[in-house]
């Protein structure tokens, strides 16, 4: 009760959920992450009260499980490990504080969705980078915290990008922020000075920013960011690659890629472009069996001094290289229209969110590896389906270069009908056993969400860099324990 | 400081008797470089007790454990090319990694390299053309190490704004930490292979380094794979003609500009322009005058050629920088030379006439950098005066109060060369942009020695004043933490956590942190 | 020039290491980018150019002393110039002088290095650093129809030098090169047994008391044999008379040729022709002696002024020795000019030449240090797909020959004349 009322005190009696009025989203998720009610939900707007949560929770050796995103969410990073864990929902953190069209940053508080910067940044000429087809409540900053993947490599150069600075309370309360933006200077007088926050790395010899992500929450919370935008395309145009052998398209992103063409790249299956496109299962089953088996989603765009210039040539060299492969840049696929896919790629995500229109639910196995390794690891999944019972036609497939080439994400979307308890337990068999499987075949799960934490760290050693590291940032435990390897 | 003969024993027993050295000769090669008489008061720093000279993973790790049991500060370098390499003001062991020379691979369908610490960036850019593809060079020159120039000291150059900052490059990366104990971070750590450096979770690459590297504060990077751009130029670069002027062909799908801006706006919304149009291959804020000195044999040649240069064309030639824009197929060549001529127009920006060899030079040194040892050459020494990393506006505001407010006296003095804003700059990939001013002082003369160390004093006090950074490089070249301290009360508090780090990941303190910090600093 | 005159280029030595590779911008191949067999063996940055700068001002500075470590640093280098080369691309500085002053130092303060000694005394008291008798010198001629220049005259001096004279493998490339001067019609002598050593091989050593005395020697004895010309098949004499005479103020009276070079002139005056074919797939490897060190001599006197502030000048202006006015063509030109002969190249050519291990007192000293220098142009000659290795130095051949011998390489190892020996 003490504990309690050091929370009303800070965030006023009215803005602190409790116990059974607490919504069951807080305490569950769509994965198979053991659902545990929360005891509390603050939804705090500023970053004093956030400060002085996470002080609380120190003091009074509470959980703090931050979250940016409205639900509903999939991983299970925002469900608390054990009993007594408050949530710090930050979604009412909705501030755009900046946009810079000359130094193409923007800075944004996590409550900020895509759907909410698309326009804004829209104004000024300005477009953010984007995931895949994001759902409507989905947290921009939350994404580049978690090193979601975006769909335009080129401005992938590593696995920071987009994001730039931020600043966080670490889990032993302390305000900090990084990259550039530690100073010299408070931002004004650094805005003052013409600088931006466009320096992700340091300050100095430590890299804060990059050790915040893919944290999970456990690390800090995070009350605003910085990021690189892209200008906004005045022209562009979308294809569509089809092929039945998923190894032509990714060698062809490896040459289109080498060459520095195109903007969105990312190879779909029939089922996850079917699924991203239609919004019931009737017509994605339709879609999905008209459609060839892999396409190469690919744009180009032309944006700066001569983009219709830009738009003709890489449109010419890309068909070109395209052609080498004997692959050819399509406008449609029988009734899939490359502009309808396009709508899906710069929007987030209407309603139903597109994994759950299949089936009702889905579980990801998500991991990185090379463009040329990623048909093997397709291989072995539809091998695992076969051995833990799964249907194989109802796995989506995405894939995405990244690095600008250098690596990808392979994501596989489990659909499954949650009602139906056979097909639960084989998905879930398969996202815990299965990926371990792929593990031990060469998948490097970078985002260990789940079960994957039991077997992702590989070696001791590495466990107890970032044991060293939760116990510089969060000594007393506080931030979302039970997730990672500490 | 000699060591005792159980330690030099140990230590003779990992590496072999012909790899470890107490000779002073060859000690007093490990405490002599460049711009040490500016940071110790003499062109030799504290000698070292011995060298040692491991050949592997191993054997590093054998020296690593040797150095706790003994109580033993060492430290790493490769090419031994900085003074955070080579200095400090108490000996340590020197880690001498050249017999770690090998480039383990080249992944040519993913675009990236795995390389041991020795192998430098012309080594590796020469194989890397090979296949279509080249590393990031750096500021310092092709004989630096990729391992040490990515993930533990600086690593910007004139290719920064395609390569990217030689410090985003590393993925997975191989490294005995300061206990001995060996850490793979990324993708290596799990068996997976050399493609990524960070996760799972938080990434590790984060401890490693930031803006700069621990300089070998935190252990010895025994390998990393780091990621390459696309080349689209011949598989080798073969010069002709006679030393000390090369001539090389300039394919024809790249364009060379030395470019004349008329004023400071139109530079900044050009260099800004450039790195959205995303079609630079190097790119380098340079005067013309470094342009020329890249074509004239020797300092007398030069002189030749610059004294009767009317004093106002210092002034006309004062914005300045060189351009160099590569094209991956013929259609994108027209479209790249079509739209730097646009761009030239709207800002009326002026491409300084260029003979062959000039051109020739010049694009050798925006893809290689190799133009940096003739700055040597000018004084015989040279140092960064100060710089950072952030909007062009903002490194360009630097560069101007830099000049205006600490330069300037040091020149009309004659204790520095007079050399106007003398920037380096370059563009980080698509995020931000590099400057940094240099001092051209001469080591024989002890008032211009002194005039470089006022200069690196003013730009430690002053940066953080007008905002605009924090000295030395970020911390990166400043000794016992000095630029951080006087920067600390402008800035969030970042030292504390640094001190946590190397006291939790170096317990007995032996990495030796001269040019990182102590938890006690 | 005493050491201590050298002090500013020591201090203004920036460490940067460039002196232990080809020049960047000639790196071609990683397997092949060394250029200083020193370091490349020895790996401890003392055995590098830079490395002995250092060394040099410690010992100025009296921060070391003489020990038999610091002096294999310095003697385990072929003087071979290639550091000299890599560092003057950028570099107004000169490394390979300061080693060179060094070694001087060394002898002038009584550090011989004993297996020195035995050469000095042959020098001294038979005039050849090869352990023979005056009195055999000769021998390698017997038999040849040659003039002999003590008692006749002739326009032209064959001077066979040290390693031809008492190597008797290597005799027949000796007498080949008189063959061949007379061939063409050439009024060629020889000195015989009065031939004298060039003073070369020990100034690399550090004897340059030794230098003077041979450069005085010589000249004296070409002036009584009235010679208009000097033409040698030792690249080490070669660049001794040339060069190291011009440098120590005794700059010969009479034209010097390297075999080669007088060569390429009879061959341009058609008084030689290839006529068969010699069909073999070759690599050239450039003689230190013929190539980088053989540029002419530049005499400078004068002052280090400043300039813009602190820019360094010279008064009156200084050039460079870089390594560029080497022989480096006219023997190529000569290999490809044979019918049926195929020549490639290999990485390290021309002023970025790797030595073949034999300089600077080093065969002499450390032989074993020579030959895994030459095993490793061996290697790269092989890599280039080279059946064999053609030089033009006599000190060269030695030393691939020995080294290929050692290491069982099928290697074939010419010296260029006796490829033209059989063309013609």
């Amino acid at each position: 009760m003490v504990a309690e009322n050091g929370l009303s005190n800070i965030m006023g009696r009215e803005n602190v959920i409790y116990g059974d009025d607490v919504p069951g989203h807080y305490s569950g998720d769509m994965s198979f992450t053991a659902q545990v009610r929360p005891r509390a939900v603050v939804k705090p707007t500023t970053m004093e009260q956030v400060q002085a949560i996470v002080k609380w929770a120190n003091e009074t050796g509470t959980n703090l499980i931050p979250l940016s995103s409205g639900p509903p969410h999939f991983r299970g990073d925002t469900i608390p490990a054990s009993e007594g864990a408050v949530v710090v929902d930050l979604t009412l953190m909705k501030k755009i504080l900046r946009v810079d069209r000359r130094n193409r940053v923007c800075m944004v508080e996590p409550g900020v969705t895509f759907g909410e910067l698309i326009p804004a940044l829209g104004k000024e000429d300005l477009a953010p980078l984007l995931t895949l087809a994001p759902r409507a409540s989905k947290s921009v900053l939350a994404s580049w915290l978690e090193r979601e993947p975006m769909t335009i490599p080129r401005f992938h150069w590593e696995a920071q990008d987009p994001l730039y600075c931020v600043e966080v309370i670490y889990g032993n309360g302390d305000m900090f922020r990084t990259g550039s933006a530690f100073g010299p200077g408070t931002l004004e007088e650094q805005w003052a000075a013409g600088r931006a926050q466009v320096r992700g790395m340091g300050p100095s010899q430590v890299d804060f920013t990059r050790l915040l992500q893919g944290a999970q929450g456990t690390l800090g919370i995070v009350t605003w960011g910085t990021m690189k935008c892209q200008p906004l395309p005045k022209v562009r145009e979308t294809f569509l690659i089809p092929s039945d052998d998923l190894e032509k398209l990714t060698d062809l992103c490896r040459r289109l890629l080498w060459k520095k063409l195109g903007e969105e790249m990312f190879v779909v299956n029939n089922l996850t472009l079917a699924s991203l496109l239609f919004k019931d299962a009737v017509r994605i089953k339709a879609a999905t069996a008209g459609l060839p088996h892999w396409i190469l989603v690919y744009s180009i765009s032309g944006a700066g001094m001569l983009p219709q210039d830009k738009l003709d040539y890489q449109r010419d060299d890309s068909m070109e290289e395209a052609g080498k492969f004997y692959l050819r840049l399509e406008k449609s696929l029988k009734d899939i229209k490359a502009e309808d896919v396009e709508k899906a790629l710069l929007t987030p995500c209407a309603e139903p969110y597109w994994k759950l229109r299949y089936k009702g639910n889905c579980a990801d196995i998500l991991f990185l590896t090379t463009l040329d390794k990623a048909p093997g690891f397709v291989k072995q999944v539809n091998g695992l389906a076969g051995k833990y019972g799964y249907p194989a036609a109802d796995i989506g497939v995405y894939i995405q270069p990244l690095a600008q080439g250098a690596n990808c994400h392979v994501e596989f979307n489990l659909m499954f009908n949650p009602a139906d308890s056979s097909k639960v337990e084989r998905v879930k068999r398969l996202d815990a056993e299965g990926a371990a499987e792929l593990y031990k075949e060469g998948a490097f799960f970078s985002r260990p969400y789940g079960p994957w934490a039991k077997f992702a760290f590989g070696e001791e050693q590495t466990i107890r860099a970032l044991q060293r590291v939760k116990q510089i940032f969060d000594p007393k435990g506080v931030m979302n324990p039970g997730k990672l390897c500490y | 400081m000699t060591l005792s003969r159980e330690a030099y024993k140990a230590l003779e027993d990992v590496v072999g008797p012909e790899n470890i050295s107490e000779e002073p000769a060859i000690l007093d090669g490990y405490c002599f470089i460049w711009a040490n008489e500016v940071y110790f008061g003499d062109k030799f720093s504290a000698r070292p007790p011995a060298v040692v000279m491991p050949g592997n993973t191993g054997e590093v790790q054998g020296v690593v454990r040797a150095c706790n049991k003994y109580n033993i500060k060492f430290r790493a370098h490769a090419s031994g090319w900085d003074v955070p390499a080579i200095s400090a003001t108490e000996p340590f062991l020197p880690v001498d990694l050249r017999r770690m020379n090998r480039i383990v691979e080249i992944d040519e369908k993913n675009r990236f390299a795995v390389v041991e610490p020795y192998v430098s960036v012309q080594l590796l850019f020469t194989e890397a053309i090979k296949k279509g593809l080249r590393p990031a060079s750096v500021g310092c020159g092709p004989s630096a190490s990729i391992v040490a120039s990515s993930t533990s000291h600086f690593g910007c150059g004139t290719s920064s704004v395609s390569t990217d900052y030689a410090g985003r490059t590393p993925l997975g990366v191989e490294w005995v930490l300061p206990d001995g104990e060996v850490l793979r971070v990324g993708a290596p750590g799990t068996g997976a292979g050399w493609f990524s450096g960070d996760g799972p979770g938080p990434s590790l690459r984060g401890i490693m380094r930031g803006l700069s590297g621990a300089n070998g504060g935190m252990g010895i990077i025994t390998k990393a794979a780091v990621k390459m751009a696309p080349w689209y130029g011949p598989p080798s670069i073969k010069p002709h003609g006679k030393p000390n002027i090369y001539e090389y062909d300039v394919p024809e799908n790249f364009i060379v500009h030395q470019l004349v801006f008329p004023g400071r706006e139109q530079m900044n919304d050009f260099f800004r322009a450039i790195v959205e149009e995303g079609i630079a291959h190097g790119l380098q804020r340079n005067g013309v005058a470094v342009a020329i000195m890249l074509v004239m044999s020797s300092n007398d040649d030069f002189w030749d050629a610059i004294k009767d240069s009317p004093p106002e064309l210092a002034e006309t030639y004062k914005f300045a920088g060189s351009i160099l824009v590569d094209a991956a197929s013929p259609r994108e060549l027209a479209y790249r030379t079509k739209l730097l001529e646009a761009m030239l127009d709207k800002w009326e920006i002026m491409s300084f006439p260029l003979d062959d060899t000039l051109k020739a030079n010049l694009f050798y040194n925006l893809i290689t950098g190799q133009g940096t040892q003739r700055a040597f050459r000018l004084s015989g020494s040279f140092l960064s005066g100060g710089g950072n990393q952030e909007t062009w506006d903002a490194m360009s505001n630097f560069s101007r109060l830099a000049a205006e407010d600490i330069w300037a006296k040091y020149e009309e003095a004659g204790k520095v060369a007079a050399a106007g804003e003398a920037p380096w700059g370059s563009a980080l990939g698509d995020t931000c942009s590099h400057v940094e001013s240099i001092v051209i002082y001469d080591q024989l003369d002890p008032e211009s020695v002194q005039a470089a160390r006022d200069i690196i004093l003013e730009c430690d006090e002053k940066m953080p004043k007008w905002h605009l950074g924090m000295g030395s490089f970020e911390g990166c070249l400043s000794r016992d933490a000095r630029a951080q301290k006087l920067a600390a009360p402008y800035c969030l508090d970042f030292m504390k956590y640094e001190k946590q780090m190397k006291k939790l990941f170096d317990p007995n303190l032996v990495a030796d942190a001269s040019w990182y910090v102590m938890p006690d600093d | 020039m005493p050491l201590k005159d050298f002090e500013k280029d020591l201090l203004r030595d920036s460490r940067c290491g460039y002196c232990k590779t080809v020049p960047h911008l000639m790196m071609q191949d990683a397997r092949f980018v060394n250029v200083c067999p020193s370091i490349a063996r020895f790996n401890f940055h003392g055995f590098s150019a830079g490395g002995r700068m250092v060394a040099a001002l410690s010992l100025l500075r009296e921060r070391i002393d003489y020990t038999d470590g610091f002096l294999d640093m310095i003697y385990q280098c072929q003087m071979d110039g290639a550091c000299d080369v890599s560092c003057k691309i950028d570099r107004d500085l000169e490394p390979l002088q300061v080693m060179q002053e060094l070694r001087i130092r060394c002898v002038e303060d009584g550090q011989l290095v004993p297996a020195h000694i035995p050469v000095l005394d042959s020098l001294r008291k038979e005039d050849n650093t090869m352990l023979g008798r005056k009195a055999d010198r000769g021998k390698w001629a017997d038999g040849l129809d040659v003039k002999d220049l003590t008692k006749q005259k002739a326009d032209v001096l064959y001077h066979a030098g040290c390693r031809y004279c008492f190597d008797e493998e290597l005799w027949p490339i000796a007498r080949a090169g008189v063959s061949i001067l007379k061939q063409a019609g050439v009024d060629v002598g020889i000195l015989g047994a009065e031939e004298a050593c060039c003073g070369g091989r020990v100034y690399e050593m550090g004897y340059e008391a030794e230098l003077v005395k041979y450069a005085d020697h010589n000249l004296n004895a070409w002036k009584n044999a009235g010679i208009k010309a000097v033409v040698t098949p030792c690249s080490c004499g070669y660049q001794a008379f040339k060069v190291l005479y011009d440098k120590i103020g005794k700059k010969p009276p009479v034209e010097v040729y390297h075999f080669t070079e007088y060569l390429d002139r009879l061959i341009k005056e058609g008084k030689l022709k290839f006529t068969k074919k010699v069909p073999v797939k070759v690599t050239y490897h450039d003689p230190c002696h013929l190539g980088r060190l053989s540029e002419p001599w530049i005499h400078w006197q004068g002052v280090e002024a400043k300039a813009a502030g602190q820019m360094v000048v010279h008064e009156p202006p200084k050039k460079f020795r870089r390594g560029g006015e080497g022989v480096y063509d006219l023997p190529r030109d000569i290999l490809k000019a044979i019918p049926g002969l195929d020549l490639v190249e290999m990485y390290r050519i021309r002023e970025y030449a790797w030595c073949c291990g034999a300089g600077g007192g080093v065969k002499e000293t450390y032989p074993d240090f020579a030959l895994w220098t030459a095993a490793e142009r061996l290697t790269e000659a092989r890599e280039v797909g080279a059946e064999a290795l053609v030089s033009a130095c006599g000190w060269c051949k030695r030393n691939f020959t020995d080294a290929a011998k050692q290491t069982k390489s099928n290697l074939q190892v010419y010296d260029i004349i006796d490829l033209v020996q059989q063309a013609i």
